[in-house]
């Protein structure tokens, strides 16, 4: 269990040092499993909403999407070195400009988010936000992304060549 | 299962499971030769792997400390996860996604087809494409390659088909689906493929060819090999007449266990085979074992890589059926005009949804990027592998500073990119924009591999010892019972997978050690 946990560990910092992506595979958010819920307030929250959706702006979205996100990203709160960066960082969004992060116009939103582009808690927000997003099988399902595939016998009589705009391929020697 | 003992000194220890590790064993095996073999991770049921992206990295990747130093992407996103191996029985061939294709005749004289070129260590191989030839054969039968030797091809996706048209229209005619170690039908006690699309997470019903599925079986079948899973190989022994005894490991428990040997075959990728060596460094290896050269850990390659992307009208639904259905050869040769050496492969690939997010545009964000990939359904795929100049400064190293689990300073992995990589991503760019142009894309992007799956050099093969590490036959040029039997004795990386020639070279190697045996010189 310990080793498991330090694994855990190492691979947290990994992403947070990373923001990263391997080639051919993802990362999951490997997070620790005590996610309390009041460790933000009700204004946090719906910042931190605001955040994911002005990263990852999609119109087919709603908003269970995006608290789906927003609940992951809370179950980083219960590292303590996370948990002080994404309160200064939403503090930093909502603090500065007398306005709440999400009153401000969309135009405002983005130009200020450049600025941030390289802050840890952004790095540490876009990568986790990305990762649950783009992870959620709600999301696969509106963008055709079909996931696991074997216990419905894989694709090959459900359409891995049912492309019919252009012809069918011939047979070349190649190498 | 066959045991044993520790201190019987009349074993060969091969430290690896994967595509060399396993071909030499099997080779062995049937030759009557007892082989022990030490494998660093656990020994998985394929029913136990996950059709889930995130979850398959977390179950088969090689998760233990290194760093990345240099200009290449992965020191910038990935620094302390530079590579994609697998740490699992069976290697990286769990990972794979089956492109078996052979060097080309003068990818094995790249300093004399090439000529000099500056900031790069190209030499020559020490062996020709006619001597590996018939070792290529075997490799192919062995593995069931597709369109090969008789065999089936598989059959071909909407990603290819997309791929395939647009080439033709642009005008390649060297576009092929042969060349894949995947089952179309049933074949050799694996079934044909289901057309499932996660052959890069573990192929689940073994219609990809592995070495867990496969080689390992049929050696164990022979009664000669015992697989110590869990095993992680720390250190080689040697005496003072320069043979090398015996390795010290850690098994399943963590206890150090020395097993005696009569010769040792070191096949754990291209970081952890050179990083073995050197912390085997003794008084009178002190620069590591076999290092009289100081070229232990140079020259290592990945293949030079880019990702393209493009949007269609229509759906593509890449994901559906294998990973890397084929590929266009056209580019594959050395045109010296394009203003780098050495060629490239133009691979259909798909990825999911998960990683192709991270992948796309790494550190990516914003109403442009979430646009493009709520295209998914519509878009299609393609992977650049390229020949990926030497250099001696690129480099696995150890830090002293930095230990692992083992209590062994972790390695860093330095690459400069040599400036052709660039020339060459740029090259694949314009032509793969313009093969998605011709058959209607709307939208072209460049996506970028962070991590190198493909390794190679590090313990490079050299005709003149003091340019190499390992002769033809991956023996090192000082110690005559150790092998490299890895991607770590390629002198060049080539333009294809280098799985296949690993399986070759491995299986001369052990046809070489058998005879070797049989005649009382090992």
């Amino acid at each position: 269990m310990r080793s498991m946990h330090k694994r855990r560990r190492l691979l947290l910092k990994l992403m947070l040092a990373a923001g990263l992506l391997a080639a051919g595979a993802a990362v999951s958010p490997a997070v620790p499993a005590a996610a309390p819920a009041a460790a933000l307030t009700r204004d946090q929250l719906r910042t931190l909403a605001a955040l994911v959706a002005d990263l990852f702006p999609h119109a087919a979205l709603d908003q269970s999407h995006y608290q789906n996100v927003v609940a992951a990203l809370t179950r980083l709160l219960g590292d303590a070195g996370q948990r002080r960066l994404i309160i200064a960082g939403l503090a930093q969004l909502d603090g500065a400009a007398g306005r709440r992060w999400r009153e401000r116009a969309p135009a405002q939103r983005l130009a200020r988010l450049k600025q941030l582009e390289s802050a840890a808690f952004f790095q540490l927000l876009r990568y986790h936000s990305m990762q649950a997003l783009y992870s959620d099988p709600a999301v696969w399902a509106l963008y055709g992304y079909q996931g696991e595939s074997l216990s419905k016998g894989g694709y090959l009589q459900r359409g891995f060549n049912d492309l019919d705009w252009l012809p069918e391929p011939g047979v070349e020697a190649g190498q | 299962m066959k045991r044993f003992a520790l201190d019987d000194d009349s074993v060969v220890v091969i430290v690896g499971s994967g595509a060399g590790g396993a071909s030499v064993a099997r080779t062995l095996c049937r030759r009557g030769i007892d082989v022990v073999m030490l494998e660093a991770g656990p020994r998985l049921s394929p029913a136990q792997f996950h059709q889930d992206e995130n979850a398959a990295f977390q179950q088969l990747t090689w998760l233990d400390r290194r760093r990345a130093s240099g200009n290449w992407a992965a020191a910038r996103f990935a620094p302390q996860l530079p590579l994609l191996t697998v740490k699992a029985v069976g290697g990286s061939t769990l990972h794979w996604n089956g492109l078996s294709y052979r060097l080309q005749e003068h990818e094995f004289r790249p300093l004399s087809h090439y000529g000099r070129v500056a900031g790069a260590s190209l030499i020559d191989w020490p062996l020709s494409a006619a001597e590996l030839a018939p070792y290529y054969d075997r490799a192919e039968k062995q593995m069931g390659v597709s369109g090969r030797h008789g065999l089936p091809l598989t059959a071909t996706n909407n990603n290819y088909k997309v791929l395939y048209n647009g080439a033709r229209r642009v005008g390649y005619r060297r576009i092929s689906n042969a060349g894949i170690a995947i089952n179309a039908g049933p074949r050799d006690g694996r079934p044909g493929c289901l057309q499932m699309g996660f052959c890069n997470q573990g192929c689940k019903i073994s219609a990809k060819w592995s070495t867990l599925v496969a080689s390992i079986p049929e050696a164990e079948a022979t009664g000669k090999l015992e697989l110590r899973d869990q095993c992680m190989a720390l250190q080689l022994e040697h005496n003072d007449r320069d043979r090398v005894t015996g390795v010290i490991y850690a098994d399943r428990h963590g206890r150090r266990q020395r097993q005696r040997a009569r010769l040792v075959c070191v096949a754990g990728n291209a970081v952890e085979t050179p990083r073995l060596l050197f912390n085997s460094a003794s008084s009178r290896h002190p620069h590591g074992l076999g290092n009289d050269s100081g070229e232990l850990g140079r020259n290592y390659m990945r293949h030079t890589m880019a990702l393209g992307f493009a949007s269609f009208d229509k759906p593509v639904n890449m994901h559906r059926g294998i990973t890397t259905p084929g590929a266009v050869f056209d580019e594959a040769g050395h045109d010296g005009g394009r203003g780098f050496a050495g060629g490239y492969l133009i691979q259909a690939a798909s990825l999911g949804l998960p990683t192709l997010a991270g992948l796309l545009q790494p550190g990516g964000w914003g109403a442009d990027y979430a646009a493009f990939l709520a295209r998914y359904k519509y878009l299609a795929g393609a992977l650049m592998n390229g020949e990926e100049m030497p250099r001696r400064e690129n480099r696995v190293s150890l830090l002293d500073a930095h230990k692992d689990q083992y209590g062994l300073p972790i390695p860093n992995v330095h690459v400069d990119e040599h400036p052709m990589s660039e020339s060459m991503r740029g090259h694949f760019h314009r032509r793969v924009q313009a093969i998605y142009q011709a058959v209607g894309a709307s939208e072209y992007r460049a996506g970028t591999t962070v991590a190198a799956a493909h390794n190679m050099g590090t313990c490079r093969m050299s005709a003149r010892p003091e340019q190499g590490v390992v002769d033809s036959y991956g023996c090192s040029h000082r110690i005559g019972n150790l092998f490299v039997s890895d991607g770590s004795q390629f002198p060049s990386s080539g333009a294809e997978n280098p799985t296949l020639t690993i399986v070759a070279l491995a299986m001369r190697q052990a046809d070489h050690i058998a005879a070797k045996m049989i005649r009382r010189e090992l």
